[in-house]
């Protein structure tokens, strides 16, 4: 059946680097093993199935530097194993403590069947190795997968130490090829984060194309007249996908999203804060404190504190319903559109991969859903490289400053929580290219602390921390992320211009931020 | 940008900045009630953000979610950062159409070289309007700084406009730039002035423009407020 119209489902699967070896049980380790288990692992089920099914599927998905580095980390690997089998006692005291109840019982065997299955998955069937069962299906041709900045830093707030942008992107270019055996064709702006002048660069690294607001796009000079069913390209040939924002309000609308419908399980009602504290202790790293344990036995309902219980089969049924839904939107605007284009529609529909089965607990079946109903449709899901191989010539306009965050421009990540980061993340920034330009050809220890200088500096400029900042969650850990990373090569520097080396110091330091093993410090250099 | 930074710009920027923000003033209006009307809106828009929720970020927000509180101490505790780096520089990074952040340093010799300068000694940041639209000549306004403070968010008159600034101090009736930030150009707000050709304002329709509310207003705009990224 020939296309009236293309989607491309685009994910962002990030973290940032939260490693923590000399403490067994930290707990903020605990965002990647949730994410794995309701977000990474139930999507590779989904792939299997689809596979199994023989339903044909397309996602474009970036697996950013810092959470591939996570995903590929033996000591996080073998932490999470030991998380899945706290969660599993969990389930098996939560089955007896429900045992005979007609509404929670199921409910109690449902998370501890799923915490079985991730573990069967993640131990058995993948050999603890996420990456390469991604990797799996790039291979066939099923996902497309992007790159992002190495640490997810916001692009824009970093025009003024260029150096570093470009250690940001050349730093996870290497990081997924390492990986991935293959350059990237496309690259994932962290929140959307666009700026003009960002093509030159992301070019220069031989990128092709990226995804920006429909904010952007449109106030992008010139008009683009097709609106955002056509890609733009930028005078130097970069390629500028535009969010669908229909789309994008179907998903993520925080009232009206499919995610707050009634029939889906709620977040926020946890038995870690439902259940008496000494319920919970015991499978709870470092034993104390209310903390989100992932059982969570309540639906939406509404904006009320009186929740229903959550009715699986009802939520099921609510998530098949809402991906017709979403497949009858998306091709009633093809066909609405279609006859002013001179080639199919394309809808672009990016979001963070956290959202399907971490926050959407049902956003896996969702997707399922989407797959397995559009086959009869005039409806195509392609990827951002297919597309862009089909159609290799856009209209000419390039983008304006923009991002997803709140203002649609860069005030998430620059205002009075985390303003005061900037002085000093700028200070390691252009120190660390004095560094680099002061010893171009170093080797043996002093290219080892220099190389950890520039993994300090990268890690300084995630965009995690000032959003954590912002929101006030968490804002004390980032803070002290920000604080480590600044103070680690504040100390590297004052070490390197004393000529000394506390040799300790940094093999300790080495091996907990272990990240990007292939660090170069010279691509902080000036470009000539 | 506090009260005070308004009341230093001169009346065609307050009215500037008014006529963006669509206040619809009296053309009458003194300018000190324009300086209060903007600095209301202006904490107004502040509060109707803050209130709303932004459903990317609250789903970003969402996977850092694990314990109540955010407190956590890691192995080593963190070292205490230093304030300043003892150098004269100023950078100044763009956030949306109308703000800029600036930040800067003044070097120790440069400080006692204006406590040296006396009393009447004052530091200031001067923005300046690089390529003014109308071709007429460069404009500037000044922001009084103390030698203790390190960086503010500077209101912007002009989107689109390029801008620059000078930490500058005034002593005897003379200016002296002590640094001067890149350039910067402002990110527009809205499209131009052009019309929409009619086969592309469907397509722009079914784009979503219209809640994205871009459109430069014929007689004034009806929505100062920014919207959320769509």
């Amino acid at each position: 059946m020939k296309a009236k119209g293309y989607v491309a489902l685009v994910l962002n699967a990030h973290l940032p680097f939260v490693r923590n070896p000399e403490n067994p049980t930290f707990l903020e380790e605990r965002w990647l093993y949730e994410a794995l288990s309701e977000t990474y692992l139930p999507l590779l089920r989904v792939f299997r199935s689809l596979e199994n099914d023989d339903i044909p599927f397309k996602i474009t998905l970036s697996i950013s530097p810092t959470l591939g580095s996570m995903l590929g980390d033996a000591l996080l690997g073998e932490r999470y194993l030991a998380y899945l089998d706290m969660q599993i006692a969990l389930g098996e005291r939560e089955a007896a403590r429900t045992v005979g109840d007609p509404v929670f019982g199921p409910l109690s065997e449902m998370y501890l069947e799923l915490y079985r299955e991730d573990r069967r998955d993640f131990a058995e069937h993948y050999s603890r190795d996420v990456l390469g069962a991604f990797d799996y299906h790039f291979k066939r041709g099923r996902l497309e997968l992007l790159t992002t900045a190495a640490t997810h830093a916001f692009l824009p707030n970093f025009r003024l130490v260029p150096e570093s942008l470009s250690a940001q992107i050349e730093t996870a270019l290497v990081s997924h090829r390492t990986r991935f055996g293959k350059q990237p064709a496309g690259i994932w702006l962290p929140h959307l984060g666009w700026y003009p002048g960002a093509e030159e660069l992301l070019k220069s690294y031989n990128l092709q194309y990226s995804v920006v607001t429909t904010r952007g796009a449109l106030l992008g000079e010139p008009l683009p007249k097709s609106g955002s069913f056509e890609p733009v390209q930028c005078p130097n040939g970069f390629t500028i996908f535009v969010r669908d924002a229909a789309a994008t309000e179907a998903v993520w609308a925080d009232r009206t999203g499919y995610p707050a419908d009634p029939a889906y399980r709620d977040f926020y009602r946890d038995i870690g804060f439902d259940l008496p504290e000494h319920d919970i202790s015991p499978f709870v790293p470092g034993g104390g404190g209310a903390v989100y344990t992932g059982f969570k036995y309540w639906a939406v309902t509404g904006r009320t504190a009186n929740k229903r219980p959550y009715d699986r089969p009802a939520a099921e049924a609510k998530a098949l319903e809402h991906a017709v839904s979403f497949l009858d939107g998306r091709q009633e605007k093809a066909g609405a559109v279609a006859q002013s284009l001179d080639r199919p529609p394309l809808m672009v529909c990016p979001y963070d991969a956290e959202l399907f089965g971490h926050w959407w607990f049902e956003g896996p079946l969702w997707i399922d859903a989407l797959f397995r109903n559009a086959r009869e449709r005039e409806l195509q899901f392609v990827t951002l490289g297919e597309y862009h191989h089909l159609y290799p010539e856009s209209q000419i306009s390039t983008p304006e400053f923009s991002s997803w965050g709140d203002g649609g421009y860069g005030e998430v990540w620059l205002d009075g929580s985390n303003d005061w980061t900037y002085r000093h993340i700028f200070k390691i920034c252009e120190r660390m290219t004095e560094l680099a330009e002061r010893f171009p050809n170093e080797s043996g220890l002093r290219e080892r602390i220099l190389n950890q200088a520039a993994r300090e500096v990268l890690l300084a400029m995630g965009s995690d921390w000032p959003l954590l900042m912002r929101t006030g969650r968490s804002s004390g850990f980032a803070r002290q992320k920000v604080e480590e990373a600044i103070g680690n090569f504040g100390r590297i520097y004052d070490m390197l211009s004393a000529n000394t080396v506390a040799t300790e110091w940094l093999t300790r330091l080495e091996k907990r931020n272990n990240i990007f093993p292939q660090m170069n410090y010279r691509m902080f250099r000036r470009k000539r | 940008m506090t009260t005070e930074n308004f009341e230093s710009l001169s009346d065609p920027d307050l009215r500037a900045i008014a006529d963006r923000m669509g206040l619809g003033l009296p053309a009458d209006l003194d300018r000190i009630f324009v300086v209060e009307e903007i600095v209301e809106s202006l904490e107004e828009d502040r509060l109707e953000r803050d209130r709303g929720t932004e459903a990317p970020l609250y789903v970003e927000d969402a996977k850092y979610w694990c314990r109540d509180d955010g407190d956590v101490r890691l192995a080593d505790s963190p070292p205490k950062l230093e304030t300043r780096y003892n150098e004269t520089a100023v950078r100044a990074l763009v956030r949306d159409p109308s703000w800029a952040f600036a930040l800067w340093d003044v070097s120790e010799t440069d400080r006692s070289a204006i406590e040296a300068a006396g009393e009447d000694a004052r530091l200031f940041l001067r923005v300046a309007e690089i390529d003014a639209r109308d071709g007429g000549k460069p404009s500037f306004f000044d922001i009084p700084v103390s030698v203790e403070d390190s960086q503010w968010y500077i209101n912007l008159p002009h989107p689109e406009a390029r801008y620059r600034i000078d930490l500058a101090f005034r002593s005897d009736g003379k200016v002296r730039s002590l640094a001067r930030s890149l350039e910067f150009v402002v990110p527009r707000q809205f499209m131009g002035e052009s019309a929409i050709p009619p086969d592309s304002r469907r397509l722009l329709e079914l784009s979503g423009i219209d809640d994205l509310a871009i459109e430069p207003a014929e007689e004034d705009n009806p929505s100062r407020i920014l919207r959320s990224g769509a």
